[in-house]
């Protein structure tokens, strides 16, 4: 299971930086996302997909980059 | 919130320039995907937990999405009160669902399973509420000459089988379900299970037609209105584009959601390059062969390497055209040598 802490640390090694740099960022993108939802908006998250507060029927629709090509049309 | 509300927005967070924000949450996410495409399990504190579903060749096929639940709260599930048409269109099973008996490839859940035990569990607080609620209702509405009949005790297979009998709070709420376009397929087949005929013929001449018009005239047009207004064209629509086909996969908490991609609908957005990206990623092209080369490379040093030992190995004297000067360092240490 990847937390976090995990995905800063990747983050950070994939741009070249030090994790610490980065921690500011990553509290600060948690924070707004959760503001945004607890306001009732959806958010949405890059191209890794839309998330919407946990109200609605789907609360997260992954953007169609996430599966291999032809895997969104599967029915 | 847009990705570029999301940039904007980090980087008046922490006071940086919006394209450091912009190169973050673009990394940061493409580890995320890369790790749920590993089979990694993600979990972000405050957004929610992603779990990967793949293929058996390892092929990302799907996601399943579980929000977090806060400190003290006991399930995810949100508790629901009052009458069953208070269920709204994220809880009910579209009856699609119902076809689809036994545990298979496109259903993992038995659904009669899942109905019957929903079915229990809201059975005897929707009784008692059904019954304290319509008693009013028939008093107000409606004579003492058209109220039903007392529902007489079935003493058949129901009794020997230790089922309840049919009860008209169960009757009423029945027709309301059903007014209000909700699955009741599978109360009609549990009835039918559990009343194969004996029930179904006190029904029908305990309530020929006076349940029915207790029902139309209880909610004759407030029902029918309440079904329009809360799912006009919303609802229908989202069960069709939910449930094509494979209605039985919004079983549990957790949707599947791989047939849900959606598009990407920014104008301004590198969908383009992703997918290029993305197709180049699972379908990486074949390089061009370097052997050509490295053929050519290799003949050529030979060449050079040729030449420099003839160069050295040659000790002949220089050759000098008649006519012309002595040309090279041979010819003026001669001269030098004549000269002297």
């Amino acid at each position: 299971m990847a937390t976090a802490a995990d995905i800063l640390h990747r983050t950070a090694a994939r741009l070249g930086l030090d994790p610490q740099e980065l921690q500011p960022y990553m509290d600060a993108m948690l924070t707004i996302c959760a503001d945004a939802l607890d306001s009732g908006e959806c958010v949405e998250l890059m191209t890794f997909g839309m998330l919407c507060p946990a109200s609605d029927s789907e609360a997260f629709r992954p953007h169609s980059s996430l599966f291999p090509p032809g895997a969104e049309q599967r029915s | 919130m847009t990705r570029d509300d999301l940039i904007q927005a980090l980087a008046d967070r922490i006071d940086v320039p919006s394209h450091s924000a912009q190169v973050f949450l673009h990394a940061c996410f493409d580890i995320v995907k890369s790790l749920l495409r590993e089979g990694e399990e993600i979990t972000l504190p405050e957004l929610g937990r992603w779990l990967p579903m793949r293929s058996t060749e390892g092929i990302l096929t799907g996601v399943r999405y579980a929000a977090l639940v806060p400190a003290g709260t006991d399930s995810p599930i949100e508790v629901l009160h009052g009458l069953a048409s208070s269920i709204d269109a994220r809880h009910f099973i579209p009856v699609q669902a119902l076809d689809i008996t036994g545990v298979n490839q496109r259903s993992p859940v038995d659904v009669a399973t899942l109905v019957a035990e929903v079915s229990q569990q809201f059975a005897p607080r929707l009784a008692a509420e059904t019954t304290s609620g319509n008693e009013a209702v028939l008093d107000r509405d409606t004579t003492p000459d058209a109220l039903p009949p007392t529902p007489p005790v079935i003493d058949t297979a129901a009794d020997h089988t230790g089922m309840q009998p049919i009860s008209e709070a169960d009757l009423l709420l029945e027709a309301e379900m059903e007014a209000e376009g909700y699955a009741v397929e599978a109360d009609a087949r549990l009835l039918e299970e559990d009343y194969p005929e004996d029930a179904q013929d006190v029904v029908e001449e305990d309530y020929p037609e006076d349940a029915q018009d207790v029902v139309e005239e209880d909610y004759p047009e407030d029902a029918q209105d309440a079904v329009e207004e809360d799912y006009p064209e919303d609802a229908q629509d989202a069960v069709e584009e939910d449930y094509p086909e494979d209605a039985q996969q919004f079983i549990g908490d957790d949707p599947i959601l791989a047939q849900d991609a959606i598009p990407d609908v920014d104008p301004l957005s590198d969908e383009e390059v992703f997918h290029r990206n993305r197709d180049q990623l699972y379908n990486p092209p074949d390089e061009p062969s370097k052997r050509p080369l490295l053929i050519t490379a290799a003949v050529l040093t030979l060449c050079v390497l040729v030449i420099i030992v003839y160069i050295l190995l040659d000790h002949s004297a220089p050759r000098e055209l008649p006519g012309s000067a002595p040309v090279g360092l041979r010819s003026m240490h001669a001269m030098t040598i004549s000269h002297t």
